[in-house]
């Protein structure tokens, strides 16, 4: 039990914020979206989406790549090997806790 | 009450699933109708490529049908990201869903989208997946093999063509399932009831031919209504 509640402070803070949560739980569940799909899906505003899209970025947890599908310009957001892993080892973690 | 802020919709649909997120993906993809129209286009063209032969089961009747089933997949590849693009990614975003069959072969997606698989589920899991795949491979082969027995009196260069649409029908379902998506019904259906037609002592191409028209009209105009409504719905969202 003690050693389930130490991974309560090793949890991933990048992660673990809710709305990165929505995003990162909506890019694993796809190969690849845009930021029009993510503004749609999760609700947020554009200035939170972009700011939280950033840091995942930053993290390495997701690719942002600007590309044009016909003439119209997407910014398409996928998650990253890291990322994914990321995802899949906070989910192993709160499974772990929610057995306490 | 007039301070009430509607929670986003993830967070009102009480933590759903990644199955369910990966659904949503996918319903994504088909809901501005466009696969279905597109779809629909190229069972009438295969229609149209068997109506002119008189003959029955002339082979160059049905090379020209899985050619033009090639190219229409082909040009599916092609031009349903261009007509997304002109319609739909400014509307409601651009969403590349995933094979949800391959991903549930890896063991670390369906551990997290089912919490509660252990080890031996998980194995079952994929056994069960792999099973799947292997019946839908079944029921290509049987409905082309069917279309042969139907077929009665042809010759050995028309079991061959058979043979070779059969490895690609199988070959398709097993590697696109996009592409299985929008055809299971309407591509295995069309050939199904094309051998009742054929039965009948008419020019089997022709009625084989008239069946893919008319399946494929019906596809195309059930794609037309689905994206009439999808552009009424969304034409607000649209910069």
């Amino acid at each position: 039990m003690k050693s389930s509640l130490q991974e309560l402070a090793s949890l991933d803070r990048l992660i673990h914020e809710p709305s990165r949560l929505m995003i990162i739980s909506l890019l694993f569940a796809a190969k690849e979206a845009d930021f029009l799909y993510l503004l749609r899906e999760s609700g947020l505003t554009q200035g939170n989406l972009s700011s939280h899209l950033s840091r995942l970025e930053a993290a390495g947890y997701i690719e942002i790549e600007k590309k044009f599908k016909g003439k119209y310009p997407l910014t398409v957001c996928k998650l990253t090997q890291n990322g994914r892993k990321a995802f899949e080892n906070y989910t192993r973690k709160m499974r772990a806790i929610s057995k306490l | 009450m007039a301070n009430y802020i509607e929670p986003p919709k993830l967070m009102r649909s009480a933590f759903p699933s990644i199955i369910e997120l990966t659904r949503r993906a996918v319903n994504a993809w088909h809901r501005d109708g466009i696969p279905t129209m597109v779809g629909g286009i190229g069972y009438t063209l295969m229609g149209l490529t068997l109506v002119p032969f008189r003959t029955p089961y002339h082979a160059f009747s049905y090379a020209m049908l899985w050619i033009c089933v090639i190219v229409v997949h082909s040009l599916g590849e092609t031009v349903i990201p261009g007509l997304k693009a002109r319609f739909t990614y400014r509307r409601t975003g651009y969403v590349a869903p995933v094979n949800l069959d391959s991903s549930l072969i890896e063991s670390d997606f369906i551990s997290i989208t089912e919490p509660d698989f252990n080890e031996a589920e998980l194995r079952e899991e994929q056994r069960r997946v792999l099973r799947a795949r292997q019946a839908r491979a079944l029921v290509a082969l049987g409905i082309v093999l069917a279309l042969v027995t139907a077929a009665g009196d042809v010759s050995e260069q028309h079991h061959n063509l058979f043979a070779f649409s059969a490895v690609m029908v199988m070959v398709a379902f097993l590697t696109k399932p996009s592409f299985y998506r929008f055809t299971v019904l309407e591509f295995l259906g069309c050939p199904a009831l094309a051998l009742l037609i054929a039965r009948f002592p008419i020019a089997r191409n022709r009625g084989i031919g008239l069946l893919l028209i008319l399946l494929g009209l019906f596809s195309f105009s059930r794609g037309l209504i689905v994206f009439i409504r999808y552009m009424q719905k969304t034409s607000a969202a649209v910069p």
